[in-house]
Order: structure tokens, then sequence, then C-alpha cells
């Protein structure tokens, strides 16, 4: 019983960091109807920066700044090449660009890197409190959450209560039918890829500490990412926060109970499974139309 | 102008690759260039199959590096556990194409970019597996390949015979491609593509159409993934890892997607990346995703359409007044119908079609 919650509580951290990532595809799917490739590469990227600074004597803190604005900045260059650049609006275009921008991202990254593995200390100085039945519960799992957590509720209230976030619900309701009212296309794009971008930073970072970074891991975060998006539901922020912790509960109780090895087969198994039995995800409304 | 002949596929691409494919060890004598000669072959068969999936079923697929790696991996595997190396290598297609059906079953039940996404997956799966099967695939180490080809009792040990066994094999693809497309199926692939709806009124099943090339494609990866591995004689899972996957199909939307000389024109391409690039090779992904970003924006229908349109001009202006065809036109003709009547009602990069592009 004490491991088995001690790894529901690992699962619970990262779970919530996939959440964020999760959130990113999301965003971007609910504003552009594509999905953005390059999502992991952002994550690993911020990981890598984050690490470096630190390792050069910057603050956590400022370095995370930094990073995140690095992140905001990656996504809207993201934006800016797969949909200014190539002035094409359709869906499969910009998602087709974005793999081309993941194929430059990961080349850059592991020529610069040559494949190391970056790392972060743990945000805080004691490593883990003991709970009351005996499992260990690790600082940077409760970091890991509290950023999360923040990170959900900022954003749901960002869409919900601010002018430009209803503008963005309006604009992924019916585009044109919002550009009619003034909300540009253009800016809806900039602003949900600078959010994925903002949100892998952050997720980046803060799965850094635990996991160790490295620009091979891109591609398999981005593959997680978006099987946590797609088993809560593809155009559902919610759903994606709900796919993360899922994700990350039952990846942490396989690992620990069957095999570490198969961490991504695992999150394939899932994502199949999903779509087998309910494609539009657990709690996302019907986006995904059977042929 | 010119007459829109109704045939989809032309064998004059084929005909002009394979001739020159099959005369040219005759000229070149050098081990090295035959075998860099042997890798487009190699890659023509990879991009034909992926050609199915992506370009004319308009699905885009993300995991063509991994059938080439698990056509590779059987290949060697089932040789080296007692299986005869010749069946092996003509077993390791189907294992692939077994592979593509499992996955195609539940995923291409989902349009649009669902299929892409699983396809990663696919991607990145087999990678850990190849890394971490250890006692099977060698792991990281890899696997050297030692066992020797024979077909009608005729050993292919050296580079030539391996060469025109690949070659042979593109050629026999690609003949096979357009019958396919030329088939019944291949036609209610392509009208899938351009309407779904109407496909479906006339009574196409387009899911199965679809898993049928998805599988067909996985096959294509399968037998140039087993060709490599007698190429290199040592697989490890760095040569399968999903910037392949994404290596091919980049190099494949250059050269025009959905196109049936795309595939050839996208080999050469690889080529030409890997031949000149070898000098400073840490920086390839970068110049070919650059390349590919620029194609993308100035001729988003790929070499293969943008030279046809620009033949199509140049015979327009000399063309004579009165608007005789000219009669050399014969082989332009073909290929202008190959690319109008598949990238024109494309889902691919075409602006007329950004609404069936519609992912909801």
């Amino acid at each position: 019983m004490k491991v088995f919650v001690q790894y529901v509580i690992s699962g619970i951290g990262t779970g919530a960091i996939y959440a964020l990532i999760a959130m990113g595809f999301s965003i971007v799917y609910k504003g552009t109807k594509s999905i953005n490739f390059a999502q992991g590469e952002y994550v690993a990227v911020s990981g890598i920066l984050a690490s470096e600074f630190v390792a050069h004597g910057l603050a956590l803190w400022l370095a995370a700044i930094i990073v995140i604005i690095i992140g905001v900045g990656m996504g809207l260059l993201t934006e800016l090449i797969a949909i200014r650049f190539l002035r094409r609006p359709d869906p499969l275009t910009i998602t087709i660009g974005t793999v081309g921008i993941s194929l430059v991202v990961d080349s850059t990254m592991i020529y610069l890197t040559k494949g190391s593995t970056y790392s972060l200390p743990y945000f805080s100085k004691s490593l883990a409190v003991q709970l009351p039945g005996g499992a260990y519960l690790s600082t940077q799992t409760i970091w890991n959450v509290g950023i999360a957590l923040v990170a959900m509720v900022v954003v749901g209230w960002f869409y919900r209560s601010t002018r430009r976030g209803t503008a963005l619900r309006a604009a992924s309701d019916d585009a044109t039918m919002a550009s009619s009212f003034g909300v540009s296309k253009g800016s809806a794009t900039m602003w949900v890829f600078g959010l994925g971008g903002g949100l892998a930073a952050i997720a980046g970072i803060a799965i850094t500490p635990v996991t160790l970074m490295a620009s091979t891991q891109a591609t398999q975060i981005s593959v997680i990412g978006f099987a946590a998006a797609m088993l809560g539901g593809l155009n559902s922020l919610s759903g994606a926060v709900l796919g993360g912790l899922l994700l990350g509960i039952s990846q942490s109780l396989i690992g620990g109970y069957v095999s570490a090895t198969y961490v991504t087969t695992w999150a394939f198994l899932i994502l199949i499974a999903v779509l087998l039995l309910r494609p539009s995800g657990l709690i996302g409304s019907r986006v995904v139309e059977r042929v | 102008m010119f007459k829109v002949s109704p045939r989809v596929t032309s064998l004059g691409p084929t005909l002009a690759a394979s001739a020159v494919l099959l005369l040219l060890p005759a000229v070149i004598h050098d081990t090295f260039e035959i075998q860099v000669l042997t890798e487009i072959s190699i890659s023509l068969l990879a991009l034909t199959g992926l050609n199915l999936i992506s370009g004319y079923a308009g699905e885009l697929s993300l995991a063509q590096g991994s059938f080439y790696g698990i056509g590779a991996y059987f290949a060697t595997i089932a040789a080296t556990r007692g299986m005869s190396p010749t069946l092996a290598f003509l077993l390791a297609p189907v294992a692939a194409a077994v592979v593509a059906f499992v996955v195609a079953i539940p995923s291409l039940r989902l349009r649009g970019l669902y299929f892409a996404m699983v396809t990663l997956a696919i991607a990145v799966v087999v990678d850990e597996l190849m890394n971490n099967l250890t006692s099977l695939t060698g792991g990281i180490n890899g696997l050297p390949v030692t066992s020797v080809l024979s077909f009608f009792g005729i050993a292919i040990g050296s580079a030539l015979s391996l060469y025109y066994l690949a070659v042979i094999l593109a050629i026999v693809g690609l003949f096979v491609a357009h019958l396919f497309l030329r088939s019944r199926m291949g036609w209610g692939l392509r009208a899938a593509k351009s309407s779904e709806p109407a496909a479906a009124t006339l009574g196409i099943n387009i899911f199965r159409l679809r898993v049928i090339a998805f599988t067909l494609s996985g096959a294509y990866g399968g037998f140039a993934g087993a060709l490599e591995a007698y190429h290199s004689t040592y697989i490890s899972p760095s040569s399968f890892t999903y910037s392949i996957s994404i290596m091919f199909f980049v190099v494949l939307l250059i050269g025009g997607i959905g196109t049936f000389s795309g595939p050839i024109i996208g080999a050469f391409i690889l080529y030409a990346f890997t031949r000149w690039l070898t000098s400073f090779s840490q920086a390839e992904g970068i110049i070919i995703a650059g390349v590919f970003l620029v194609c993308l924006r100035f001729f988003p229908r790929g070499i293969s359409v943008a030279s046809t349109s620009f033949a199509r001009r140049v015979l327009r202006r000399f063309s004579s007044p009165d608007g005789a065809t000219p009669s050399n036109a014969g082989v332009i003709e073909d290929d202008l119908s190959a690319g109008q009547l598949i990238v024109g009602d494309a889902a691919f990069a075409t602006e007329e079609t950004a609404t069936s592009g519609e992912l909801r």
C-alpha cells in the first residue's frame, strides 16, 4: 500500500507536467485545427536552456523567466513560419510545416548538445518529506503540481474571463465569424502558438529536475503529450489536464509494477485504446468523425 | 490546349528511371558510386510506398522509417535464427505489412491529423523496442548482417549484384504501384481524397481502401529495410529513428507528393543530400528542413508539378499560334495529367481545398 501510494504520488507529479504539454496541444488545436509537432521540441529546448543558464550561475527564478520568454518566442516563431511564411491557412499544411520546424529544432539541438544529458537541481533544498502513511513525497512533485495548477488556473481564467480569451474562444468556434467581429485570424493564431510555447517552457523547466533532459527526448515528449491530450479530448482544456494526470499515474504504476523501460509504448497503447473506444476523448466533445 | 488524358499514372518516368538505373553500371565502375545508387533504389522503394498512403490516400504518415526498420530487423533476425536468408528477406515486407495493418485498423478510422500523430507514436515505439529488446535486436549495439542472399542459385555477394537486386525490386515496386493506382482501388482512393462524401455515395469503402494503402506502404518500407540491412551489412536503432521517417516524408514532399514521379525525384534528392552533405552531416537535418520549408512555400506541390507546369508554360509559348498541339508533347502530357488529376484536387497544400482539409 505504501509503495502504491508512492507510485501514485510520483505519477501525479509527472502527470501534472504532461497536462501542461497536453494543454499546449489542445490550445493550438482549438485555435488552428492543426497539431503542433514542435511542442515536444519546445519542452526539450527549455529544459536544456534552463539547465545551461543555472549552470552558468543564473538564479533559478531568473533563468525560468528568461526561458519562458524564449518558449513564447519559439511558439511565435513557429506561427510565423508555419502560418505566415507558408501563407496557407489549411490545417494539414500548418501541421506539415510544424513537422519541418521540429526537424530543424531537433537537428540544431543534436548538433549543439552532441546528445548530452542536462539536469537541474530540485527547486527546494530538502528533497522529500515523509507522509503520515510512511510514503515519501518529493518536494519537486509538490512544486510541479503547484506550478501546473497555477498555470492551469491562469490559462482557464484567461480563456473564461478576459477579453482576449473570449475572442480566442470565439475564433476557435468560427474564425470567419469572429473575424467579422474584429478578431483577426492572425492575432488569434499568434496567441495560441505563443501560449503553447509558454506552457511547454514551463513544463520543460519543471520536468528537467525529475527526468533530466536530452535532445533525443523531444519526439517522445510530443507523443506522450499528444496521447494525454487525446485521452482527455483534444478540444478540451480540462480534458488535457485529466488526460495528463491519468497518463502520468498509469505510467508510474506500470513503471513500478511491470517495467520502467517501455514508458512510451504504454502511452501508445493508451492512445490506440482511446482511438478505438472513445475517439473524442474522455470528456471531449465529438470532434472526430468516423469515416 | 492539351487534352487532359484520364490516365493518372504514366509509365514514362518509371521506364526512364529504370533504363537509367539499369544502364548506369555500364559507365560507373566505382564501388562507392554503385553503393550510393543502391541507396537511391532503396529509398525509391520506401518513398513509393509512402506516396501510396500520404500522396494518394492523403494521410500523413510519419512511420515509414519504422517499417523500414521492421523490415531490416526481421530479415536479419529471422536469418540468424535458422530461417533461410532468402525466405527471411522475402517475408520481411510481410512482417512490416502485418504491423501496418494492425495499426491501421484503429487509427485510420479517424480522419485527418490523428492518424499522423499515431504514426509518429509508432515511430517512437518501434525505436524504443529496437533499443530495449536487447536479446532480440542487440539493443543499441545493433546486429551484424552476415547471411548471404541467393536467388535462383545466384548468390548476392558483390555490391553490383545487390545493386541489381535493389534496382529490380524498385522497378517492380513502381510497376505494382502503377497497377494499383490504375485499378478500381486506386481510383476509389483518389476519389475519396478529393471528396469523401461523394466517394462514399458511390459505394466506395474508404476505410478499407486506406487500410490497404497503408498496409501496402508498410510492405514497401519492409522491402526497402530488408535491402538496407544487406546493403549496410550492419543494423542498429540509429539507422531507423523517427527522423528517418520525417526525412522520407520531407523529400517526398519536395519531390512532389501524390505524383508518380515524386518518389523518383525524392529519391534523387535524398541522394543529393546524403552525397553532398556528408562533409557536414551534422547540419544535414537543418539544411533539408530549411529546403523543405522553402519548397512548401514556393512549390507547395513539389518539384514534379512545378517543373511540369513550367514545361507547360514554355510549350505554350512556343507552340504554334493556331493552337495546334506540338507532336512531341506526349510525354509531358502524360506527366501533366498526373500532376493535375492527382494533386489538383488533393487535400495536400492546395488552396482551393482548404475547406476539404476540415478536421472537425
